[in-house]
């Protein structure tokens, strides 16, 4: 068939089999060998994917591109646009099945050839293969290093699959497990996410198990189970792309936990900032209602289960479970106190039990694949995997699930590919906002929920941002500290007012105010923030400055003491500078400053004029490598400028002069 | 079921489901609290009222406002964390707030001088104790939290522009003035506001089925009485004729409410009461002249699950409670409040009034009755003494807000009743709605009240215009102020 008409409708690309409501395993089983007979492994598919930094990276065109390109070739191949792959640095990403040829930052353009070269004569494009350091082309999406060092147990069928398309996720397995835990008996259940140590992936790493059986035993009817997908931590996006991409694990997993619970209505809380994910769960929920995966009697079992798609309105502080709560009662988001579990007593007061998108879609494989299976990965008190968003400064950013135990060290240089730019490692910033600042020396710390408490940081949802020696970690504070300033809900006082006078504090530093005693401060503001504030946003906010503090201490005290800035961030203590001797006056940055500041001509060397200068560091960025005359300084006096009789280059010819030209003034330029 | 906890090495026992805060109250231990009231359900926004627990050999600091007690609980109200976390809290308070009495109190209280911080000039310390009564105990959230984290205010009264309208919503009862602990929201803003956007032509059209003429003086009125209570045990303790209080016994008996919510006094400070019996009834007896917003009381009565409740009020909350009653607004009230009972009212004072009695006559547990008549308050004590003092001595306790006020009578109460017009021992009446013909006629036929033609209307005329004057004079000071 042909598969292009399918985007209209979000129906499926591959062979539709005509089949409703399953009634049992064993007619699931069925099911299943019904729509694989169907498909034909050897037949050629290419896969498209989707997810929004795809999108974002024009991907919509590009599918075009290949519909139409089928369409006029006139070839029997499914088409299937996939939920997000993780590698989004190289983004859209075409992998081309049975061989599995996977190209990368596909354009439009380069279809006709995909199709003419790869599919019909079965040639490899060398140009859009994975190209590692050493120049060596990789040509399966498997053996690139990004994907070859990870685990991808949760965050894998991704790849696989159309979130669109519910016979997708019943053909690697779906709603098995599902099946299977209607079988057994509630407590069975969960016994089994007790046993596996399933601990929450939205940031507390409270173990879910023991959450589930709070809601359960807890009196009160009815029960409520929620999915948190109200992911807002800068740079992180897990949740959202296993909610575009593969909808129905986290489903499945829901449905399964509300079985153990006791449990008949429940809840999606999702951003509305997260469009396509809207719009894939909403897809998806009628699917698995029509299937019978949801609804009244699911599989035949008898038990009742129904889902409700809350939006919400862009708030941080709503991921915290009883802001997220008190949001979906239809008021303000706002965290209440938890003296009393919102798993006894949640939405309406009624027992709720709240997990975030992994840890829900994390269930289907413990009951599908058994608790001693799921137990064996990860470390003692950690089990599974984990789905961290890598950003910042490091070569290949994405999405990378890895073992809980695995080491910083691997997911930053074996997966990420290290830092670009030969630039020399700094920190990596996991847990969000709420997290902290992990130095180099703990790179060989393997990760689990309690070693980076123990480092002072948190796993939080999974965000992992790296920093390289360009980043000043004072401003990183500050940046955490003015996100939260914004994102708090302001409701008590600890959090709401010790933030303002923090980023007050930070101001200062990074003015070249600070003054003695301003780290003490900080540190006697942060410890009352933890101690006493309202909810986990509160207590975790200063994390980003006590952690900073507790590792750079020197930079904050450069800044103090010294005015300076070490990494040549922070403006007001950073200053331009045109080394004379370096200078061949190619007129490059007098013409790029926005602000005229520069001074000079042809065959005069240019001065920055301080007071005009704001420090916008064009002439720093267009100052051609090979004079790299302007440079950044901190904590230093500038330079008084040359004579002006001096500032004149004895011209030599012209293209040859190099850092040598101009000559002798140099040295007295250099002597101050 | 009581449970026993340890409180600064103290054993108590309390009730399960109290607060921590509740247990050391209750055993004269204090908890220093911004955001609590114990009107309210407990908000935990403040976190001054925070302590140290120790549970199963660990130790935490919760918020003992919202802390419910368990069996074996140590709590310890002064640890050094304790102090540590109140300091810097009032330290980064009183940074906010440098000019609010209540943050140097504190201040002063825990040792903490000049904070470190930049000095702002806020008055608000953003509790939430306006918006909370405004929603649980008034019933219409007029006022709310908007915007968030550091950017984090009031909205609602606090809006500073004179001629912006008050929320539609909002009924002007004055509660969040009353309850605010920093006098940031003002009874008097809040009276002007309401006063000056009044849709009172609207809301005599929805009442009475017509707006008023030029001439009706007192507002729409059916007839007007002279009326005495024929209950001795009433006319002992009355104001004057004890109509009040007898009318309302009749509604009780008659069925036409099941309950009455009434301002009774507590040493002379004001308070709600939901009466149910006529000696219920009896404990409202008698004026009270300092402000309370008494309909945070009919919430009380709605959640008690009465559905036909009698308020009796000052003219300002008839208006409030009607112009709610009869518009579209959501409002907990709505279906319950079936008979509003006004008073007439010159204006009201603040509570400060009591400390000058205090200071002047005697300890408030010896005043039986005040009395303000002719240009003069005079002070019953028990013991049967009677001072009295010109009115221009208590002027500085007069809410200023009351000057808005150009309603004497309530005139839009079902039934209107005050002393001025007929004579000592005989209440003034006026039966404004059908409601209030038939609760007066029913009184009369069972024998609750007696009732006279009224002679004299021109000493109430008076002082009608007189309050009237005041309120246009104010108007026009307003304008000119821009």
């Amino acid at each position: 068939m042909n598969s292009v008409d399918r985007f209209s409708e979000g129906k499926s690309s591959s062979p539709k089999v005509n089949r409703q409501r399953i009634d049992s395993l064993s007619e699931l089983e069925e099911f299943r060998k019904e729509i694989l007979s169907k498909r034909d492994p050897n037949k050629p598919c290419i896969t498209l994917c989707s997810g929004t930094a795809c999108h974002a990276y024009a991907s919509e065109k590009v599918a075009l591109a290949i519909e139409e390109e089928l369409k006029k070739e006139d070839l029997e191949i499914d088409f299937r646009r996939t939920g997000c792959h993780g590698f989004c640095e190289r983004g859209p990403i075409v992998v081309i099945y049975p061989e599995e040829i996977c190209y990368l930052q596909v354009k439009p353009e380069d279809i006709p050839e995909i199709i003419s070269e790869t599919i019909k004569e079965k040639k490899v494009i060398d140009r859009l293969l994975y190209t590692d350091a050493s120049g060596e082309k990789v040509i399966y999406e498997s053996e690139i290093p990004f994907y070859k060092n990870q685990m991808r147990l949760i965050f894998g069928p991704n790849r696989m699959i159309d979130p669109k398309s519910i016979e997708d996720y019943i053909a690697i397995g779906g709603y098995r497990a599902l099946a299977k835990a209607l079988e057994m008996t509630p407590e069975q259940v969960l016994e089994d996410v007790k046993r596996a140590n399933l601990r929450g992936r939205g940031g507390g790493g409270f173990p879910a198990g023991r959450k589930w059986e709070t809601t359960r035993n807890a009196p009160g009817d009815p029960k409520y189970v929620i999915v948190n997908c109200d992911e807002g931590d800068p740079g992180a996006y897990m949740d959202r792309s296993l909610m575009e991409g593969n909808p129905h694990s986290v489903f499945e997993g829901l449905v399964i936990g509300a079985y153990a619970i006791g449990s008949n209505e429940g809840f999606i809380y999702v951003r509305q900032e997260y469009p396509l994910a809207v719009e894939n769960v909403n897809i998806a929920i009628k699917q698995a209602e029509e299937y019978g995966f949801l609804g009244k009697n699911i599989l035949g079992s008898g038990f009742d289960f129904k889902i409700k798609v809350h939006r919400g309105a862009g708030a941080f502080v709503s991921g915290e479970s009883s802001a997220l709560m008190t949001a979906i009662e239809g008021r303000v988001g706002e965290p209440r106190p938890k003296y009393v579990h919102t798993s006894e007593s949640g939405i309406w007061d009624k027992p709720s039990d709240l997990n975030n998108v992994e840890t829900w879609a994390n269930v289907p494989l413990i009951i599908d694949r058994g608790a001693e299976w799921y137990s064996s990965i990860g470390t003692e008190g950690s089990k599974g995997t984990k789905i961290f968003s890598l950003v910042g400064k490091v070569n290949n950013t994405g999405l990378v699930e890895v073992p809980m135990g695995t080491t910083l060290k691997d997911i930053i240089y074996k997966i990420g590919g290290g830092i670009p730019g030969e630039k020399r490692f700094k920190a990596v910033q996991t847990g969000g906002p709420s997290g902290g600042c992990i130095p180099e020396e703990y790179l060989d710390s393997p990760i689990d929920f309690d070693e980076l408490t123990k480092l002072g940081s948190m796993m939080g949802s999974g965000g992992m941002i790296v920093m390289d020696e360009d980043t000043c970690m004072v401003d990183v504070a500050r940046y955490f500290v003015d996100f939260l300033c914004d994102e708090s809900c302001g409701k008590c006082v600890p959090c709401r007012e010790g933030l303002k006078r923090m980023r007050e504090v930070l101001n200062d530093i990074v003015a070249g105010k600070g003054k003695e005693g301003d780290i003490e401060f900080l540190e006697e503001i942060g410890e009352v923030m933890s101690e006493a504030s309202l909810c986990a946003l509160g207590t975790t906010a200063a994390n980003p400055v006590l952690t900073t503090i507790r590792y750079f201490r020197d930079e904050y005290e450069a800044h103090i003491r010294e005015k300076r800035c070490p990494a040549l961030v922070c403006k007001e203590l950073t200053s331009y500078y045109i080394d004379p001797s370096r200078c061949s006056a190619c007129l490059r940055c007098l013409k790029n400053c926005p602000v005229e500041a520069i001074d000079g001509e042809k065959r005069k060397i240019h001065v920055i004029d301080q007071s005009k200068c704001t420090k916008c560091g064009t002439c720093f960025d267009v100052c051609p490598p090979k004079f790299s005359a302007v440079k950044k300084i901190s904590g230093e006096p500038i330079p008084p400028p040359l004579p002006e009789e001096d500032r004149v280059i004895e011209r030599f010819p012209e293209g040859k002069s190099d850092s040598a030209s101009p000559n002798r003034q140099t040295e007295r330029g250099d002597q101050k | 079921m009581r449970v026993s906890l340890e409180i600064n090495d103290r054993e108590t026992e309390v009730e399960e489901g109290s607060t921590i805060l509740e247990a050391a109250k209750s055993i004269g231990i204090n908890i220093p609290t911004l955001c609590y009231h114990p009107l309210l359900s407990p908000f935990g926004a403040c976190r001054l009222c925070s302590v140290e627990i120790e549970r199963r050999g660990r130790k935490r600091i919760v918020t003992s406002c919202n802390y419910p007690v368990e069996e074996g609980l140590v709590v310890n109200t002064k640890s050094s964390d304790v102090i540590k976390i109140r300091k810097m809290i009032i330290e980064l308070l009183l940074a906010r707030c440098p000019n609010v009495k209540i943050m140097q109190d504190l201040a002063h209280e825990y040792g903490v001088g000049t904070p470190r911080f930049r000095l702002e000039d806020e008055s608000c310390i953003l509790c939430g104790l306006c918006t909370r009564i405004c929603e649980e105990r008034v019933g219409v959230s007029a006022i709310n939290f908007i915007d968030r984290g550091v950017n984090r205010m009031i909205e609602g009264p606090l809006e500073e522009i004179l001629d912006a309208n008050l929320s539609d919503v909002c009924i002007g009862c004055g509660a969040c003035a009353y309850i605010c602990p920093t006098g940031t929201i003002k009874l008097e803003d809040i009276y002007r506001k309401i006063r000056s956007s009044f849709p009172l032509d609207i809301v005599e059209e929805r009442t009475f089925g017509r707006v008023r003429t030029d001439d009706e003086i007192f507002g729409i009125y059916k007839n007007c009485y002279a009326v005495r209570s024929k209950r001795e045990d009433i006319l002992r303790i009355a104001q004057d004729g004890g109509a009040v209080t007898s009318l309302l016994a009749y509604a009780l008996e008659d069925g036409m409410i099941d309950s009455a919510v009434i301002t009774t006094a507590n040493n002379w400070e004001p308070t709600t009461k939901v009466a149910k019996s006529y000696d219920d009834l009896k404990e409202g007896a008698g004026t009270k002249y300092t402000f309370y917003p008494g309909v945070v009381g009919i919430s009380e009565a709605v959640d008690k699950g009465y559905e036909s409740i009698g308020f009796v009020g000052l003219p300002c909350q008839m208006g409030g409670l009607r112009k709610i009653l009869t518009s579209d607004q959501p409002y907990s009230g709505k279906r319950g409040i079936k008979l509003l009972v006004g008073l007439f009212c010159m204006n009201t004072f603040k509570q400060e009034l009591m400390d000058f009695i205090e200071g002047k006559v005697t300890r408030l547990e010896e005043v039986r009755k005040l009395d303000i008549k002719g240009g003069k308050l005079k002070v019953y004590e028990k013991n049967d003494n009677v001072d009295q003092f010109p009115l221009s001595e208590i002027e500085d306790y007069v809410n200023k807000g009351c000057f808005a006020c150009k309603d004497y009578t309530a005139e839009l109460a079902d039934i209107s009743i005050g002393s001025i017009g007929s004579e000592p021992g005989w209440s003034t009446v006026f039966t404004r709605t059908d409601r209030g013909v038939a609760l007066l006629e029913g009184a009369i036929d069972k024998g609750y009240v007696e009732a006279e033609e009224v002679k004299d209307l021109k000493e109430l005329e008076r002082l009608t215009k007189i309050k009237r004057k005041r309120a246009e004079r104010e108007e026009e000071k307003w304008k000119s102020q821009g």
